[in-house]
């Protein structure tokens, strides 16, 4: 009777899953109908202008994310539930696997991502649509909402004609294929997700950059409206590479954290347009200049991300980032493709509008707009130079019929370069800062050139030691402490008025200048940990028997043998390397390679020892005869600043992003001096003689 | 007496592998199956394998068996046989019973090709449960199983069809059997790896913060929306910050 029971209730729950997919594939169906429909109703809106027809279009793009997230909730359960009934589930599940990676498979594949993608596409849009109120008529949401919902109508046509989550298999295998063991880490949360958000949120302020053109209101506005969307997006983007650095840093076992990987740099790309972007928007929203290279950039920030899914998921370049082989990288280039061809229509259309709103009377630059100008070129220099060595391997196969690639030294010889030069800028933009800007040059000058002489002391240091400095380094120091005595002598004037501490972080202004510095000291110290550990790196590949000691970086490391110990799912294969430090003994350390009982490929595991001033990076690379051990050993310095600028990178964004009401008026002013602009047009045109 | 030790537990190794083969998978009655049973020479850095092919019923024509670069002591059902070569040609289509030696190289191991000597409906590697050898290969089921084979326990890994001469590399390491944790051990780690409580915590952690940044981000949205009232920043001309530096 008992067994009765459970098989009833085996093919109920079954049957049930069976539902659950079958309700899955409804809602990626439904998708195109709600994004068919969210599309008219964002039309009607524009063509009538009716407060029904602005209900009707939010609650469509309501709809639209409501039934892209019931498809998730659908994918998340047969995920959980393990139905292997389904090829995704199949593909990225295993006995045994954790519930949070088996939340993680989501957007461990091709079909999951684009999904998960979709869903905060949808749900950005949503949001955009929502926030936006009634009462203060904005007339870019129409065709803003519109470029994103056929922008999550694309995702929506790729799920249900190429790359089907809910796609079921003839005959359930015995057992998942599991989730790969490099991807079973936290970072699985934190990585992706980050890259995700960011990559996404950059749609938002593309779409009213987009609804801008179409509307001929290039000015401030859309650029104040897609504020927060920008630095959220771009906060999430920063975010995501630096976990993802830190991810291949404790993981992979090469002593480093940038490998210059093919979609390393398709990350990287959108990083190097949205931070030339936020600068550039920041310039217009106070000065309504640079109108031109928002724009462009804006646009080049999402194509960017295209470009990167097009890497990801074309199977076009080798990388251990990308999804299979597969047609998705036709449908990308195709978007791309479009964009291009719109937005370079729009702006050829609107160029004689895509004018600056205010110009300085006595100079045709101003020195911000310089700055931010050449720190521009640079960015986009550095970004042509990396899509250069990523593509070199597609573009020589062209040519010369076999794939060639650029090495390392490529990479870091244009981009620390450029790196330098732009490191330098930010320092000396501090020199600028819009509350100084009437004082006389002499004056402003003193914190930055008092920068200089610690920055200079620590070269001068660094070269007696090691008999070699490093530019980016000590440009980095610099900037960094430029930056921080900037900070001080304006919180100085600041509390000399106010008297109060709580003044730098209570006002909304001022809590986001103090977090824009606090960025900018972020900035520094991770290129303080960039530089330090690139200039000072040492490694060393050696062959020690048990017993035998070396010494590397100022460690003596002494290898007493290999051991084995059982762990859940398998067998670890360790070093014990005892280390000492001056002479003494300050720990052990155990790097190892796990061995899974599946049969899975062993994976390494990194012994790290964390410092304030070095790591010391230890990875088994193999065993040789007689007991011993093939160690690899790192010693990176200075490399826990840059994870350490990554915490206060946080807490800088959050500053920036607390609400403040100044952008309200901004934003009502610029409504203002538009609708002023028409009325005076109008009249112009009336009084012309006929 | 070491070498007929050897010999005595390969006998009934092959005996209950093969035993156990008619009675694995309803599989195994229309289409091939190999087996590969590993096990790690105490005494060498050395494996000894025996491949255990099982071909489908009333099958014709012969196989031909291709075997690793490196082999030693081949043997034949039992039997000592000298080859030329690496391929062994058979004319049987029933079942064929085969071991060799195989030499280790540190942690880098074995890497061997295993080419399929007909159609096999699965291949199996049978890997000993001492935790003295680690294979791996790639389309391995992530399901496993135990066995015993005489005084023996195994793990059984499985991969699905191979098509006739369908190659597929493996893997195998033979691991130190020391399990003390060697002098020193006493000292503090330095470094330890997280346990799955506190990936867990810090993938949570994550989640916390992305959520906390979109919500900052929605409420500004929302703040920034409302209609303008007075407030003490919002001077006319006075802009975001006054002017001030700020992202």
């Amino acid at each position: 009777m008992p067994l009765c029971s459970n098989t009833a209730e085996t093919v109920d729950e079954g049957g049930l899953r069976l539902l659950v997919g079958t309700v899955g594939t409804a809602c990626v169906r439904m998708l195109l109908v709600a994004c068919a429909g969210a599309l008219i109703s964002h039309v009607s809106w524009a063509l009538t202008r009716s407060t029904r027809a602005e209900r009707i279009s939010r609650w469509t793009m309501l709809a639209m994310a409501l039934v892209v997230t019931a498809a998730c909730l659908c994918l998340w359960y047969l995920l959980i539930r393990e139905d292997l009934r389904f090829a995704y589930v199949a593909d990225y599940t295993g006995p045994g696997l954790p519930l949070v990676y088996r939340i993680a498979a989501l957007w461990a594949g091709n079909a999951g991502s684009l999904l998960f993608w979709c869903l905060m596409l949808a749900w950005y849009g949503c949001i955009a649509a929502w926030t936006h109120r009634p009462q203060q008529p904005d007339p870019l949401q129409p065709g803003a909402r519109a470029v994103l919902t056929v922008l999550t109508g694309f995702y929506a046509l790729l799920l249900n004609l190429s790359a089907d989550p809910f796609a079921k298999l003839v005959q359930a295998p015995a057992s998942g294929n599991g989730l790969n063991p490099l991807l079973q880490n936290p970072g699985m949360m934190v990585h992706p997700v980050n890259l995700y958000l960011g990559s996404v949120g950059f749609a938002v302020p593309f779409a009213y950059a987009v609804a801008a053109l179409l509307h001929g209101r290039p000015d401030r506005g859309w650029v104040i409206r897609t504020r927060r969307w920008t630095l959220v997006s771009w906060f999430f983007l920063t975010v995501g590479i630096l976990y993802g650095m830190r991810w291949s840093y404790e993981e992979l076992g090469w002593g480093g954290y940038w490998a210059w990987d093919p979609v390393e740099n398709a990350s990287l790309l959108p990083w190097l347009a949205a931070t030339a972007y936020l600068h550039t928007a920041w310039v217009q929203e106070r000065q309504g200049r640079m109108t031109r290279w928002s724009v462009i950039l804006v646009t080049l920030t999402f194509l960017l991300t295209l470009f990167g899914t097009y890497l990801t998921r074309s199977g076009v370049v080798w990388s251990i980032h990308a999804f299979a082989n597969g047609p998705l990288g036709a449908w990308f280039l195709a978007l791309m493709a479009v964009c291009v061809m719109v937005v370079g229509a729009l702006m050829i259309w609107r160029w004689n509008v895509l004018v600056d709103e205010r110009r300085p009377t006595k100079r045709r630059y101003s020195r911000h707009e310089a700055v931010f100008a050449v720190n521009n070129l640079l960015m986009l220099a550095a970004a042509v130079a990396v899509i250069w060595g990523t593509c070199y391997p597609i573009l020589s196969t062209w040519w010369t019929g076999t794939p060639r690639m650029v090495g390392v030294r490529f990479y870091n010889t244009v981009c620390l370069g450029m790196g330098v030069v732009v490191v330098g800028l930010m320092g000396w933009a501090m020199v600028w800062s819009g509350t100084r800007q009437s004082r006389s040059a002499w004056v402003q000058l003193w914190p930055t050139a008092l920068a200089f002489v610690p920055a200079g002391v620590v070269a001068w240091l660094l070269r007696e030691t090691f008999g070699q400095g490093t530019w980016l380094g000590c440009l980095g120091l610099w900037a960094g402490l430029s930056v921080v005595l900037n900070f001080l002598w304006d919180a100085r004037r600041m509390l000399s008025r106010s008297g109060r501490v709580a003044t730098l972080f209570a006002v909304g202004p001022l809590r986001r200048r103090v977090g824009a510095w606090l960025a900018h000291v972020a900035v520094a110290l991770i290129t303080v940990g960039i530089a330090g550990s690139g200039a000072f790196h040492v490694d060393r590949q050696v062959v020690v028997a048990p017993g035998g000691s070396l010494s590397v970086g100022g460690y003596t490391l002494e290898f007493t043998g290999l051991g084995t110990s059982p762990v859940p799912g398998g067998r670890l294969l360790y070093a014990n390397v005892l280390v000492a430090e001056h002479g003494r003994y300050v720990g052990a350390l155990r790097p190892g390679v796990m061995f899974y009982d599946d049969g899975q490929a062993p994976v390494t595991q990194v012994a790290l020892n964390e410092t304030n001033t070095s790591d010391l990076y230890l990875a088994l690379a193999g065993t040789g005869t007689g007991g011993s051990a093939v160690l690899d050993v790192h010693v990176n310095p200075m490399t826990v600043w840059i994870w350490r600028g990554g915490y206060l990178l946080i807490l800088a964004v959050f500053l920036c992003l607390w609400p403040t009401r100044g952008a309200t008026v901004l934003l009502e002013d610029t409504e203002r001096d538009a609708a002023r602009a028409r009325v005076a047009d109008v009249q112009t045109r009336e009084a012309a003689p006929t | 007496m070491k070498t007929r030790t050897r010999c005595l537990l390969r006998a009934a190794v092959i005996g209950v592998v093969a035993t156990l083969l008619y009675t694995w998978d309803a599989r195994a009655e229309s289409t091939g199956v190999a087996q590969l049973v590993f096990m790690p020479d105490t005494t060498r850095d050395a494996i000894e394998v025996v491949e255990n092919v099982q071909g489908p019923p009333n099958a014709g024509g012969g196989w031909r068996v291709s075997l690793p670069a490196g082999y030693s002591d081949l043997r034949v059902d039992g039997a000592s046989y000298t080859l030329q070569g690496n391929t062994l040609d058979v004319a049987t289509t029933d079942s064929l019973v085969f071991s060799f030696e195989l030499p280790l190289h540190g942690l880098m191991g074995l890497q061997w090709t295993f080419v399929a000597p007909e159609d096999l409906g699965a291949v199996q590697l049978w890997v000993p449960e001492d935790g003295t050898l680690a294979v791996s290969a790639d389309n391995l089921f992530t399901f496993t199983r135990q066995t015993t084979a005489g005084d023996r326990s195994f793990r059984v890994l499985t991969r699905s069809a191979m098509s006739t001469g369908e190659t597929w590399t493996l893997s195998v390491q033979k691991l130190p059997s020391a399990t003390d944790p060697p002098p020193g051990a006493d000292l503090p780690a330095l470094s330890t790896p997280l346990d799955n409580r506190h990936q867990v915590i810090q993938a949570l952690s994550n989640l916390i913060l992305a959520a906390v940044m979109l919500g900052l981000t929605v409420w500004g949205l929302r703040v920034e929306g409302r209609p303008r009232r007075r407030w003490k920043e919002a001077r006319p001309g006075a802009g975001v910050g006054g002017g001030a530096q700020g992202l």
